[in-house]
């Protein structure tokens, strides 16, 4: 059987499953018209945030290391020689003011992504990952909820630096939306779009194969003050972060190189 | 006009329900043919040819629940079938899209004859898809069933056009899986 055989076999699905899509996307549309009258007070509460953010990040010269994992307001270049065991050492003052005007002159330059994307993995050539996973998994200090599956060793390898318990450092509740490895079209779309210099890595790190993973997830905190305010608070919400793995030549494993 | 009385109206025989159909569901009908044809009067033939069709099987059929599927159902079998024979030479760039990520669901594909009975497939497609989420299964049927291209779908749903290709991607590849834990020889 060919492609062309399975798609004209398609067409006799269970008539459910057709007028299905029409009842989705019509709820869908009808969810945007409602949610179009919040929009304003929506953004009312990201003004404010925003603003509250701003004045975290020029008072605290240093914080816990997930808040690189997991703020998108700092626009930090992580790169870093991290491993699977936890998330990027931050580097001093990398959250400071400067981070902002850093960015903004980042995104008037250009990215480069032709080397990273010439060693970028074919996904589809790995095994599915079937290992048993929790959906809810409670940890003494955390809790993070998968709302999705993971399909792969690199979704995997991400998923595992929320569930790894540094006693004492935060609190939190983690819940991943979704967790996917980008494909090349979408690297190179976003390399160019944010100015990122994944090329870099490439040289930097000798890199044989390079991945990058999207992770969209809701940070809420469940405590106010975590560990004795060593550690600043990681605002509340829901973050787009881009984990970018590598495989060093001669080493079998992936490990996280960087996280934007 | 609500389906049933439609569907009423074909089983009186009542031209009426041509008319109604076709205000009710002749755009998206359109919709789908044009997703395969990418010819303006070819989908307009197909979704004329759908009334007839409809005409013609109401009765036996009694899609009162139903009627959009039904009539969609016709309109694509139409359009492949109008598809395979204008281009029997030259293949069209959507459909050739289409069947090429279709075959990525297929554990070895050949061209030897299919080994699995139609009922049997349709049996373990319908059952692969009942094992989806809910937003997995529309965004996989809106691509290969409607036809519609990658944005459309990011449209219809709202969501962005890498997640939907990435959907995509898992849900081709959990078909195949299926296919292959199921041990089913496409």
């Amino acid at each position: 059987m060919r492609g062309k055989d399975l798609f004209e076999k398609f067409t006799n699905i269970k008539e459910e499953y057709i007028q299905e899509v029409e009842t989705e996307s019509e709820r869908i549309a009808n969810s945007g018209k409602q949610s179009k009258g919040n929009k304003i007070a929506e953004l009312r509460k990201w003004t404010a945030l925003a603003a509250c953010i701003l004045g975290l990040l020029v008072i605290v010269p240093f914080a816990g290391d997930l808040f690189i994992g997991l703020n998108e307001s700092s626009s930090m270049d992580s790169t870093t020689t991290t491993t699977t065991e936890g998330l990027p050492e931050p580097e001093d003052g990398a959250l400071e003011e400067s981070a902002l005007e850093e960015s903004a002159e980042e995104s008037l330059e250009e990215g480069s992504s032709s080397e990273f994307l010439g060693m970028y993995v074919d996904i589809s050539t790995f095994p599915i990952y079937d290992a048993d996973v929790e959906m809810e998994l409670m940890l003494e200090d955390r809790a993070v909820i998968l709302e999705t599956f993971l399909d792969n060793e690199l979704e995997s390898l991400v998923y595992d630096i929320f569930t790894n318990s540094e006693a004492d450092e935060y609190l939190c509740t983690s819940t991943i939306h979704d967790i996917r490895v980008l494909t090349e079209e979408e690297v190179e779309e976003l390399a160019s779009e944010k100015a990122w210099d994944l090329d870099a890595y490439v040289s930097d790190e000798n890199l044989e194969q390079a991945a990058i993973v999207l992770v969209d997830v809701t940070w809420e905190e469940t405590h106010g003050e975590i560990g004795g305010g060593t550690y600043e608070y990681i605002p509340e919400g829901r973050y787009e972060k881009y984990f970018i793995l590598g495989q060093v030549e001669g080493r079998d494993m992936f490990e996280v190189w960087g996280v934007r | 006009m609500e389906d049933g009385r439609i569907v009423e109206l074909y089983l009186n025989k009542e031209e009426q329900a041509l008319t109604e159909s076709a205000q009710k569901y002749g755009r998206k009908l359109r919709g789908i043919a044009y997703g395969i044809l990418r010819n303006f009067s070819d989908a307009e033939e197909c979704e004329n040819d759908t009334y007839l069709s409809a005409w013609n099987s109401i009765p036996p059929h009694e899609p009162r629940n139903y009627l959009f599927a039904f009539l969609g159902k016709i309109t694509r079998n139409l359009s492949i079938n109008l598809y395979n024979k204008h281009h029997t030479q030259k293949r069209y760039g959507q459909v050739v899209e289409l069947t090429q990520e279709m075959e990525a669901c297929i554990p070895s594909p050949s061209d030897a004859p299919c080994m699995i009975e139609d009922d049997d497939l349709m049996e373990a497609i319908n059952a692969f898809l009942s094992l989806l989420s809910k937003e997995e299964r529309s965004v996989f049927v809106a691509r290969y069933w409607y036809g519609d291209s990658v944005k459309e779908v990011a449209q219809r749903f709202v969501i962005s056009e890498s997640k939907t290709k990435s959907m995509l991607m898992r849900t081709r590849n959990k078909m195949r899986k299926y296919f292959q834990d199921k041990e089913i020889k496409l």
